[in-house]
């Protein structure tokens, strides 16, 4: 039995173990067949999963939820009405599909899937189209059923109204699975900022394809997951060609409105679950939801629903939170790396001198955001402090690397890295004056 | 805005800048800030010079403007700032001049560590390029006096090969009736002028020579591309080729004609005043052709493993800096292009761009140090 302290440890060696490691983590864990608890360990990765792709065996539940895998939430994560899923329901929907399928048939369709990955795409996209159209129907006949047949639904899935309403869904996104998939496959890799027109035309001929308002609504929440600016998505939904009158693209643009505020809301929530260490991403993050509440700012309405403006602004303060959090944690922070420059002065080696560049783009970029959210009087003495104690190490680390006798070319490095620095968190005007500061600390000491 | 409108907008309306000369054109420059890149700069009056960038908003036209009134309203890097210095204090302005300017603010380091490194590399191999062009020069014109290579590694006897060069060039200068040190000049003349094209019998080809591979390579990889592609890409992809095509037909035709002068280094050196100046033109139109290629080459170099989809949107931020063929091209040959030059200058409305702030953009700023590192 693991304990909860293990789980812990295992989950920050999981969190910690570099790429390669990590794989062959993820590649050892596939293989075991009881694994709830280190798929708790792996959930804290999965972000990082995501962009290195590792090959993981083709189960029926990847097959049966690759439709919707964007818009699957972790349980502690999950929120009732979000238009999302809760993974807690991969493992009731499997057993259903299995339970209606019959032992043979599942065994059948386990040993097809055996040695399998998710490498092999079209095979994957073949199955799918096979296996979606069935599963549909399972488990739209469950959701019925279990609707009036309170016993079968406690025994199977438990009382929780919600999860039925999520098989319900699930049934209606695997009815038009492949198109949702080929509509994917043709679509820029998530998180996507821009549609470009022919993806505009795309979309719009799968939606105008689409009989109900309902589907649309389908496929409009999948292209919302896949979205960094779901804003866009909900303007793209006002205007594109559907087979629906006005009042029922208003009722579809409202109701999808307010879940893409809700889950603003949650994703700013969690901007503290981003490691510290990782500021450039934190930045970013950030900055793409502050974009995200002011294009849903700009208009009073959308469809049907009035903004809850101040949703918006509860948002908008807990990112300004955040931000603030993150300079008050460079500024704690200057005072080692202010002592580590002193004590080796050497130019920094390449990943070094890049990663130092990302966070300087990052502090940079929350400088954009302080003003975008209207908090940059609160954060200007933090700047400053900053951009101060920037300039200070410079010049230190200049002195240091005389006083210590360094190659004057390797001096010179110093100077152009840090040059660079003050260039991409103040721009030029200030990387003149320390230009001049930096000079003169090397002459003042030859 | 649809695909036709975009497509209607690239390929039908006649572009509003055209210049009349190359010189007018400006030389492509590689700048860093997103605003700014590969935007052309030219001679102005006295010691002003002018930027010139396809219109901020995608719309017609171009801006032409001076850089105190582009650092007002744009965020530029402290590298473009620094390479619009060494630019400024370029005698006379050509794509040769523009690009050692470049390499030499790049070798500073303010691109970046890849682009130093890259530029300390291609200052070096340029030095190289020209050391080797001198030496094949003068041993072609020695051979040519009749002077043969084996006659210049024996000579006479405790006499060291420097001093047997001497010796050789005094006899060529002599029959040419000029003085050596006027013989040497005239070398070291043609050597700077074709250096950067190399020798058609120098062992490794020189960088524009190379760039014209490249070019040709360019052009067939984005005209199988566009087959593939159904959406309005393609167009810009067929167009992108078939000014490449266009391109390298007329480098070509110049080429072969400095290749064939160039043959017979003798006659132009007895021919200076006529031959010289018909080579230097001649290499400086290849330059100038050829100007702004180089990034275009190696923008797409970049994205040529990636998905089809990153393909596609490189093709259509590419659309704008395809080069813009002068007027005076018609002048240089008799193949009637100056009729289809004119069709080849186009302008492309770039989407969702922060074109209002020129807001330094990292990615954008971090993607162009690196294809600087790329470029030839």
């Amino acid at each position: 039995m693991t304990t909860w302290a293990e789980l812990q440890q295992l989950s920050m060696a999981i969190a910690q173990a570099p790429d390669d490691k990590l794989i062959q983590i993820v590649r050892i864990v596939d293989t075991l067949p009881e694994r709830t608890q280190l798929d708790e360990a792996i959930s804290k990765v999965r972000h990082r999963l995501f962009w290195l792709k590792p090959p993981r065996p083709l189960s029926l539940a990847r097959i049966l939820f690759a439709p919707v895998e964007d818009m699957l939430d972790g349980p502690l994560l999950y929120r009732r009405g979000s238009k999302r899923f809760n993974r807690a329901i991969i493992r009731p929907v499997t057993d259903i599909f299995e339970a209606a399928m019959g032992e043979a048939k599942s065994a059948a369709i386990r040993s097809e899937l055996a040695g399998k990955t998710t490498k092999q795409r079209d095979f994957a996209l073949a199955f799918g189209e096979r296996l979606w159209p069935a599963a549909a129907d399972i488990l739209a006949d469950f959701a019925k059923r279990a609707a009036t047949d309170q016993r079968l639904r406690t025994e199977r899935i438990g009382r929780d109204d919600d999860v039925l309403l999520q098989i319900a869904d699930m049934a209606g996104f695997l009815r038009h699975a492949a198109r949702i998939e080929r509509m994917k496959a043709d679509l820029p890799p998530k998180p996507f900022d821009d549609l470009q027109p022919h993806h505009v035309q795309m979309i719009e001929e799968v939606f105008i394809a689409l009989p109900a308002p309902e589907d649309v609504s389908l496929f409009t929440r999948i292209l919302l997951a896949l979205s960094g600016e779901p804003a866009k998505i909900l303007e793209l939904l006002e205007r594109v060609k559907l087979q629906a009158n006005q009042r029922q693209r208003d009722a579809l643009v409202g109701d999808l409105t307010q879940s893409v505020i809700d889950k603003l809301g949650d994703d700013a929530e969690r901007l503290v679950n981003i490691p510290r260490t990782d500021l450039q991403v934190a930045a970013k993050v950030a900055g793409r939801l502050v974009g995200s509440l002011d294009a849903l700012g700009r208009k009073r309405q959308w469809g049907s629903t009035n903004v809850d403006s101040r949703a918006l602004d509860r948002t908008r303060r807990a990112i300004g939170d955040f931000v603030v959090e993150n300079l008050d944690r460079t500024v704690e922070d200057s005072a080692a790396s202010m002592a580590a420059v002193t004590a080796n002065p050497g130019p920094a080696t390449d990943a070094k001198a890049a990663e130092a560049e990302e966070r300087a783009g990052a502090i940079r970029q929350f400088r954009d955001l302080a003003r975008t959210l209207k908090i940059d009087h609160h954060t200007k003495a933090r700047f400053e402090a900053i951009t101060r104690s920037m300039d200070q190490e410079a010049i230190e680390q200049v002195r240091s690397a005389v006083r210590q006798g360094l190659p004057r070319a390797e001096i010179d490095q110093i100077i152009v890295d840090r040059l660079r620095l003050c260039d991409i968190v103040e721009g030029y005007e200030r990387a003149n004056e320390l230009r001049s500061k930096l000079t003169s600390a090397v002459t003042a000491r030859v | 805005m649809s695909s036709a409108d975009i497509l209607g907008q690239l390929m039908e309306k006649p572009a509003e800048f055209a210049p009349s000369t190359f010189a007018q054109r400006g030389v492509a420059v590689d700048f860093t800030t997103p605003l700014l890149v590969q935007s052309r700069i030219r001679q102005s009056d006295g010691d002003r010079v002018e930027l010139i960038l396809p219109n901020l908003a995608g719309g017609k036209g171009s801006y032409i403007l001076a850089w105190r009134s582009l650092v007002q309203f744009a965020t530029v890097t402290l590298h473009d700032h620094a390479l619009y210095d060494a630019v400024l204090a370029i005698e006379r302005m050509d794509p040769a001049t523009v690009r050692t300017a470049t390499l030499s603010v790049a070798a500073k380091g303010l691109a970046g560590r890849d682009a130093m490194r890259r530029a300390q590399t291609l200052l070096a191999q340029e030095k190289e390029e020209a050391l080797l062009t001198n030496f094949l020069l003068v041993v072609d014109l020695l051979k040519l006096a009749g002077i043969s290579a084996q006659e210049l590694m024996t000579g006479r006897a405790g006499e060291d090969t420097e001093a047997r060069m001497k010796r050789a060039i005094f006899q060529v200068a002599h029959t040419l009736q000029i003085s050596p040190e006027v013989l040497y000049q005239r070398i070291e003349v043609l050597t700077r002028s074709t250096f950067t094209v190399g020798l058609p019998w120098a062992p490794t080809p020189g960088r524009l020579r190379r760039l014209l591979g490249d070019l040709d390579a360019f052009a067939e990889s984005l005209t199988q591309w566009q087959s593939r592609d159904v959406t309005a890409a393609a167009e810009v992809g067929r167009f992108a080729a078939a000014v490449a095509v266009h391109t390298t037909t007329l480098a070509r035709l110049t080429m072969g004609e400095s290749d064939g002068l160039i043959r017979n280094v003798l006659s132009i050196m007895r021919n200076w005043e006529r031959d010289a100046k018909i080579i230097s033109g001649q290499m400086s139109r290849l330059a100038w052709l050829l100007d702004g290629w180089s990034y275009i080459v190696a923008l797409w170099t970049s994205v040529e493993s990636e998905p089809h989809e990153r393909q596609r949107d490189t093709i259509l931020e590419m659309a704008r800096l395809i080069p813009v063929m002068p007027r005076e091209i018609s002048e240089w040959t008799d193949s009637g292009l100056d009729q289809e030059s004119k069709s080849i200058q186009r302008k492309w409305v770039r989407l969702n761009q922060d074109w209002r702030t020129g807001r330094n953009l990292m990615e954008a700023v971090a993607r162009n140090e690196v294809l600087k590192g790329a470029m030839l």
